[in-house]
C-alpha cells in the first residue's frame, strides 16, 4: 500500500509486574479501557474483537458488554500478536469490519506459568517424547541455536550482553518497566546459567499484564482523538516443516521474506527506519531477527550489537521500552505498542528524535514483519 | 540405570503411544523410524500421514547407528526434578546419517568436552524390563 489504508488509533497497557488481584479478563479490559480512551471511542464503536491469551472470549465479551459482529480468539504465543494484527487488517481492509479492537491479558506471573518441564508445550505439538533426556522448554531450544551461531559465526557471551544490557539501559528511561536498574558486563557473565550458553539476563520477564490496541480505516482514523499511526506494510511467513528441531538458517529466510513484502507494500526500507521493534522472548531471537531482515550480515549480529547501534542515539534506536527482556514480557503485543508511541512522540525520556517509521520484527516459528509509519505515505 | 535413592524419577518414555514400534526397536537394539513406502522419506516421531507426500503407507524400519552432534546445550536449571542427581546435564541434537534427528545425551563425555560436528554411534540405554531409551557416544578417535 503506497497510500496507507488502515492505522492504529488507540493504544493502551496496563501496569506491569506482580499484579495478583487482576486475573486474565481483569488485565483485558483494564487494557482495553485505556486504548478506547486513547482512541476517544466508545465500546459500543467495536465491530471486531480479537482476544488473546485470555482464557474465554464469551466471557470476555460479556464483560465487557459488547457485542461486536466479528470475535475470535488466538493462542497465548507470542508469534500471535502480528498474526493478530493481519487478522485485524484484513478484516477492515476488506470492509468487513470497521473498527477491531485486539485485547491481551496475562496473567502468567502471578498464575505460575511455566515454560519447561512437564507443563511444556512449546514447539511442534510439545516435546514430551524428548522429555526422558531432559530436553524441555523453549530457553532450551533457543540456547541450542545460539550454541551453533556461536560455532559457526564465532558470536560470543559478550555480544549477547550487550544486548541485554542495552534493553535494560533502554528500560532505565521507562517507568513502566519491570527491571530499570542497570547491570554490568561483570554481572551479566556471573548471571546463573539456565540452558547454557544462555544465562538468566539473556530470558524474558514473566509478568501480568494487559495490553491492547485498536485498529481501524484510514478514513476512520481521522476521526479519532490521536493522531493515527499507519500501517503501511505488514507480512508473516511459517517455518513449520520440520520445526520439531531448530531452524538451520536461524530463520533467516523467513524474515528476510517478510521484511522484503512489508517494505515492497510500505515503499520503505531498511535506510527509512528510525527505530525497531524486535521480538526478544530470548536474546538470541534479535540477533537472528536484524541478520533476516539485513541490518546487518548473516552471521555478524554480534559485533554489529557490540559496536552498539542498537542503543538509544545511535542509528537503529531497538526496544526503547526495555522489551521483553527489562520491561515485561507481553508476548509481542507491548512492543507494537511502543512502536506507536515513538511514532506519536509520547515516549518521553526515550523518545527517539523525528521518528517517522519503526519496524516491528519477530523471528519465531511463523516470522513476522510490520510496518509503522507517522506519515501516511 | 536406577537413580540415585532419594530422587523421583525421571520422566519415562511414553511406550504405548504411536511411537511404540520406535521403543520395542531399542529393545532389540535397533533405531527403528517409519519409512514412506511411497517417496521413501523417513520420519521420526511417527505420524500417519508422510509429510513430504502425504501417503499413509509406511514401514518401521531400522536405520544406521552413527551420525553427528549438530548443536547441544547444558542445562543448569533442574526443570525435571529427576535430572537433579546429574545437574549440570548435556542435551545434544543429533542427526543420524541416515536422516532423522534426535535430541538425546552423551554417555562418557563431560559437557565441556561436547563440540558440534563430533560423530556419535547409538547406546541403548535399559531404564528397567520395558524400557529403553536411545543415547549416544563419541565415536573414538573421530574427534572433529
Ligand atoms: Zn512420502
Amino acid at each position: 500500500m503506497a497510500q496507507a489504508r488502515a492505522a492504529v488509533v488507540g493504544v493502551g497497557t496496563t501496569a506491569y509486574g506482580r499484579l495478583p488481584e487482576y486475573d486474565a479478563y481483569d488485565l483485558g479490559m483494564w487494557a482495553l479501557t485505556e486504548a478506547l480512551k486513547d482512541a476517544g471511542l466508545g465500546f459500543a464503536d467495536l465491530d471486531g474483537i480479537i482476544v488473546n491469551r485470555i482464557p474465554d472470549y464469551q466471557r470476555f465479551c460479556e464483560i465487557a458488554g459488547i457485542d461486536p459482529s466479528f470475535v475470535t480468539i488466538t493462542p497465548g504465543h507470542g508469534r500471535f500478536a502480528a498474526i493478530c494484527i493481519e487478522m485485524a487488517l484484513q478484516a477492515v481492509l476488506s470492509g468487513r469490519c470497521r473498527t477491531v479492537a485486539l485485547v491481551y491479558g496475562n496473567n502468567g506471573r502471578s498464575a505460575g506459568a511455566a515454560y519447561g518441564g512437564e507443563s511444556d508445550s512449546y514447539g511442534s505439538g510439545g516435546g514430551a517424547i524428548w522429555w526422558p533426556y531432559g530436553m524441555t522448554s523453549p530457553g532450551a531450544f533457543h540456547a541450542m541455536m545460539m550454541r551453533s551461531h556461536m560455532a559457526q559465526y564465532g558470536t560470543k557471551p559478550e555480544h549477547l550482553a550487550e544486548l541485554a544490557m542495552t534493553f535494560r539501559d533502554h528500560a532505565g528511561l521507562n517507568p513502566q518497566a519491570v527491571m530499570r536498574k542497570p547491570f554490568t558486563l561483570d554481572d551479566y557473565m556471573n548471571a546463573r546459567m539456565i540452558a547454557e550458553p544462555l544465562r538468566l539476563l539473556d530470558y524474558c520477564l514473566i509478568n501480568d499484564g494487559g495490553v491492547a490496541l485498536i485498529i481501524t480505516t484510514a478514513e476512520h482514523a481521522r476521526d479519532c482523538a490521536r493522531p493515527p499511526v499507519h500501517i503501511r506494510g505488514a507480512a508473516l511467513q511459517t517455518v513449520f516443516a520440520n520445526s520439531m528441531f531448530p531452524p538451520e538458517d536461524y530463520w533467516h529466510g523467513a524474515v528476510a521474506s517478510v521484511t522484503g513484502r512489508s517494505f515492497r507494500e510500505a515503499g520503505l526500507g531498511r535506510d527509512d527506519m528510525q527505530a525497531l521493534m524486535i521480538y526478544d522472548n530470548f536474546t538470541p531471537t534479535v540477533m537472528f531477527s536484524l541478520e533476516g531482515a539485513g541490518y546487518c550480515g548473516r552471521g555478524e549480529s554480534g559485533p554489529f550489537v557490540a559496536e552498539g547501534h542498537l542503543r538509544l542515539g545511535r542509528r537503529y534506536p531497538t526496544n526503547t521500552s526495555g522489551g521483553h527482556l527489562s520491561e515485561s514480557y507481553m508476548q509481542g503485543w507491548a512492543l507494537n505498542v511502543e512502536a506507536v508511541r515513538q511514532l506519536r512522540g509520547d515516549c518521553g525520556d526515550r523518545q527517539v528524535s523525528d521518528a517517522a517509521n519503526v519496524h516491528y520484527i519477530a523471528a519465531a516459528p511463523v516470522c513476522s514483519s510490520i510496518v509503522y509509519s507517522r506519515d501516511p505515505s | 540405570m536406577s537413580q540415585p535413592t532419594g530422587l523421583p524419577p525421571k520422566p519415562r518414555p511414553r511406550l504405548d503411544g504411536p511411537e511404540r514400534p520406535f521403543w520395542l526397536g531399542l529393545r532389540e537394539r535397533e533405531i527403528r523410524v517409519q519409512r514412506c513406502t511411497a517417496c521413501g522419506h523417513r520420519r521420526f516421531p511417527a505420524s500417519r500421514f508422510c509429510p513430504e507426500c502425504h501417503s499413509d503407507a509406511f514401514a518401521w524400519e531400522a536405520v544406521g547407528a552413527t551420525g553427528t552432534v549438530e548443536t547441544f546445550c547444558v542445562f543448569h536449571k533442574a526443570y525435571f526434578p529427576g535430572f537433579l542427581g546429574e545437574m549440570p546435564y548435556a542435551v545434544v541434537q543429533v542427526r543420524l546419517d541416515d536422516g532423522p534427528r534426535f535430541f538425546s545425551n552423551l554417555v562418557g563425555t563431560r559437557p565441556a568436552d561436547i563440540r558440534p560436528g563430533q560423530r556419535v554411534t547409538a547406546v541403548f540405554e535399559d531404564l528397567d524390563a520395558e524400557a529403553t531409551v536411545l543415547k549416544f557416544k563419541l565415536i573414538e578417535g573421530d574427534a572433529a
